[in-house]
């Protein structure tokens, strides 16, 4: 049975495939596809293999992937897991390095300071602990716990987490607990208290509070494992032979859950779902069936499974998921169901860009990602027609194109278990999202009707407001530090506790930017580190959303600068450019602020500036700067 | 296909060293992949393959094909 429905099949000639991308020029591309099917556990492996064989690291024409460095903890057998895992990686544009500790060396890796965990400088902590590395159980108990209660165990969690900070400092994956399908008293399993079934409920709702305002971060395999049921998740039989966690059909699709959460980690979470309309959005064609003949809303069981999509579709938008409607339509009559039919959940104004014409889906789909100025690699396309999904995976191979059922009653459940909008967290920035990008095409329209881009800037009535890093900002800075592409001149990326350390140094120069105007709030949109050394400062991240270029917002941020620079008695200013394949648009950012090139060795270009030749640009919005951390922060 | 053809399959897919003959008489000491992790992971294979489940008892004595295509053939019929 296939797990993962909204990937394509396996092809058939998987094996021969493999042993072609070990001699191949673009091995880690060909990986990369072949990994983006429904492959099998012995296929992850084979898949990987292949790869590793192959000397795609001395290739020079390697897709661009993010790095990620995992340690994994467990109580239970994990040796078939590194190679699911690094399979589900490339799936996700991840090239994903596997640090397993020994089999049931949990509590050890965590406090001690030497442990093969602590010492390997991992990007996170994936705490793969079934209940049966809880101090709830032994291992053979199915229905009571030993005496112990969800607290004691959550303690013990705690013990782990408090280690793993002190001695290696990046965060944990905690994994929810999977009640096991075994009641011993019925109903009253859930009640309870020492039956398993309620300590582990209140484990779960307690493991929820132990981690809020940490840099922690929760893996809901509770809710995988009742997505595909408990019965099949658990075998005991593989537990009984070696002790392995579940059953070994599910590692590819565990190992794809792992996968997206360290895709939302690097910033990679998708932002925008482009929809098409007919059979899609309603049952029927519009332009052959007209207004009154499709299907949409209650009283038709098809309008009321298309009425479910759109609701989907409403709530994403809610949650800050750009909507985009792609079709090949007569505008006017496309528009027709959303003007004139009151079922209609999705309205004309939750579609950020309505692209209905002729042209091939593609070049509008590129359109769509231009006209929203973000990476095709953030689309999520949606088509019933297999043709067009085809042509779109091959001419925009960045765009992920799910397969969607034929029964439109099993869309939605099919594109929520793709988990392409998965977040580890949700800031009130995101909510605002799909307004604020419907708030830019209005500023679009402003700026067609002013004649100069001064003069509209000036009637934007831009406020902004600059502080050092502190807490509230934290999880937002985090986020953007991770996610930011193409405005971003050295692409670092930085987990929150490390941001963290950045608030709390000193010899750090923070600054936080939020922008509004009157269309609306921006929200936090950029960032800077800065590292003092003697009288240098070196810029060590800069970062923009590109929401809100040719705003002047650069040049607030370099006043902002030199100002500080100059009032702690520094001299130079020192920034670089490290060229990636998606940031060019800043190549000649320090060269437009008035920075000197001084160096392009190592494929970087080093930049100074002498901070007392620098002439203020005093860009046209109110200002408000913070400079000293707030008391009691 | 028959059993024997399908099983080949399925080991050509499990084990990834292809130095063994695939013959009815190939047991466990012909593959040094197969381990007793490698066992489990072979006979889920097999299991997804023909749609049977085996007993707990049976999967500590399928050890060579000889025995596994016996079990199987006994479980379509």
């Amino acid at each position: 049975m296939n797990h993962m429905p909204w990937l394509l099949p396996a092809p058939d000639d998987f094996n021969e495939q493999c042993a072609a991308l070990i001699k191949s020029e673009d091995s880690l591309a060909e990986a990369c596809k072949l990994s983006n099917t429904a492959i099998s556990l012995n296929q992850c492996g084979r898949l990987i293999k292949a790869l590793v064989k192959s000397n795609f690291q001395q290739q020079s024409n390697n897709p661009p992937m993010a790095t990620f460095k995992l340690g994994i903890v467990s109580n239970a057998t994990l040796n078939l897991f590194a190679p699911a895992l690094k399979a589900s990686a490339l799936r996700h544009g991840i090239l994903l390095e596997v640090i397993q500790a020994d089999f049931d060396q949990v509590i050890q890796e965590a406090l001690n300071p030497d442990s093969l965990i602590n010492t390997a400088n991992v990007d996170a902590i994936l705490i793969a602990v079934d209940h049966r590395g809880y101090p709830f159980s032994s291992e053979t108990l199915t229905c009571t716990s030993s005496g112990t209660t969800a607290s004691d165990a959550i303690n013990y969690l705690n013990q782990l987490r408090n280690g793993f900070a002190q001695n290696c400092g990046a965060p944990c994956i905690i994994q929810s607990l999977v009640c096991p399908p075994f009641s011993l008293l019925g109903s009253l399993d859930r009640q309870l208290q020492g039956l398993l079934k309620k300590e582990i409920t209140d484990f779960n709702s307690l493991l929820i509070d132990a981690i809020k305002d940490s840099s922690d971060i929760l893996l809901d395999i509770a809710s995988l494992a009742n997505d595909v049921g408990t019965n099949n998740w658990f075998d005991e039989r593989q537990w009984f032979m070696s002790r392995m966690p579940f059953s070994n059909e599910f590692i590819p699709l565990y190992g794809e859950n792992i996968a997206r959460t360290l895709a939302a980690i690097r910033g990679k979470s998708k932002k925008c779902l482009v929809l098409d309309l007919d059979n899609t959005l309603w049952s029927g064609v519009i332009g052959d069936d007209g207004v009154e003949g499709i299907h949409i809303g209650q009283g038709h069981p098809l309008g009321e499974a298309h009425q479910a999509i759109q609701q989907y579709a409403k709530e994403l938008k809610n949650h800050g998921i750009i909507l985009a409607v792609c079709s090949k339509n007569e505008e006017n009559i496309a528009l027709q169901p959303f003007r004139e039919n009151p079922d209609m959940v999705l309205k004309e104004e939750d579609i950020a860009i309505f692209v209905a014409n002729w042209n091939d889906k593609a070049s509008n789909i590129k359109h769509i990602a231009n006209t929203l100025n973000i990476g095709l690699d953030a689309l999520v396309f949606v088509d019933d027609n297999p043709m067009e999904r085809d042509i779109v995976r091959t001419v925009l191979p960045d765009v992920s194109v799910p397969e969607i059922p034929e029964d439109p009653s099993l869309i939605p459940r099919t594109l929520c278990a793709a988990g392409f909008f998965d977040l580890i967290n949700f800031t009130s920035d995101d909510a605002q999202r799909s307004d604020q990008y419907r708030a830019n095409a209005m500023r679009q329209q402003a700026l067609e009707s002013s004649c100069s881009l001064d003069n509209y800037l000036a009637s934007l009535e831009m406020s902004i407001e600059l502080k050092p890093f502190d807490k509230t900002g934290r999880k937002r800075i985090t986020q953007l530090i991770n996610k930011t592409n193409q405005f971003n001149l050295t692409t670092q990326r930085y987990t929150e506790t490390e941001v963290e350390h950045f608030e709390a140094n000193p010899k750090y120069f923070t600054q936080q930017v939020r922008l509004s105007d009157k269309f609306g709030d921006n929200g936090m949109i950029s960032i800077l580190i800065a590292e003092k050394e003697d009288k240098t400062l070196i810029i060590d991240s800069w970062l923009m959303s590109c929401r809100v270029i040719k705003r002047r917002v650069e040049e607030v941020l370099c006043d902002q600068l030199v100002a500080t620079a100059k009032a702690e008695g520094i001299e130079t200013i020192r920034g670089q450019y490290s060229p990636t394949p998606k940031n060019k648009l800043v190549q000649k950012h320090y060269q437009d602020l008035g920075f000197t090139l001084i160096d392009t060795s190592n494929d970087v270009d080093i930049w100074e500036l002498n901070v007392d030749n620098y002439q203020p640009k005093h860009p046209p919005m109110e200002i408000t700067t913070q400079t000293t951390k707030p008391v009691g922060d | 296909m028959d059993t024997l053809q399908r099983l080949e399959i399925v080991f050509e897919d499990t084990f990834s060293d292809s130095s063994y003959q695939f013959t009815a008489d190939l047991t466990q000491r012909d593959i040094e992949e197969w381990d007793s992790l490698n066992q489990v992971r072979l006979l889920m294979a097999i299991e997804q393959e023909f749609k049977i489940k085996f007993d707990l008892a049976e999967m500590e004595k399928l050890t060579g094909v000889a025995v596994i295509s016996e079990v199987i053939s006994n479980k379509l019929n």
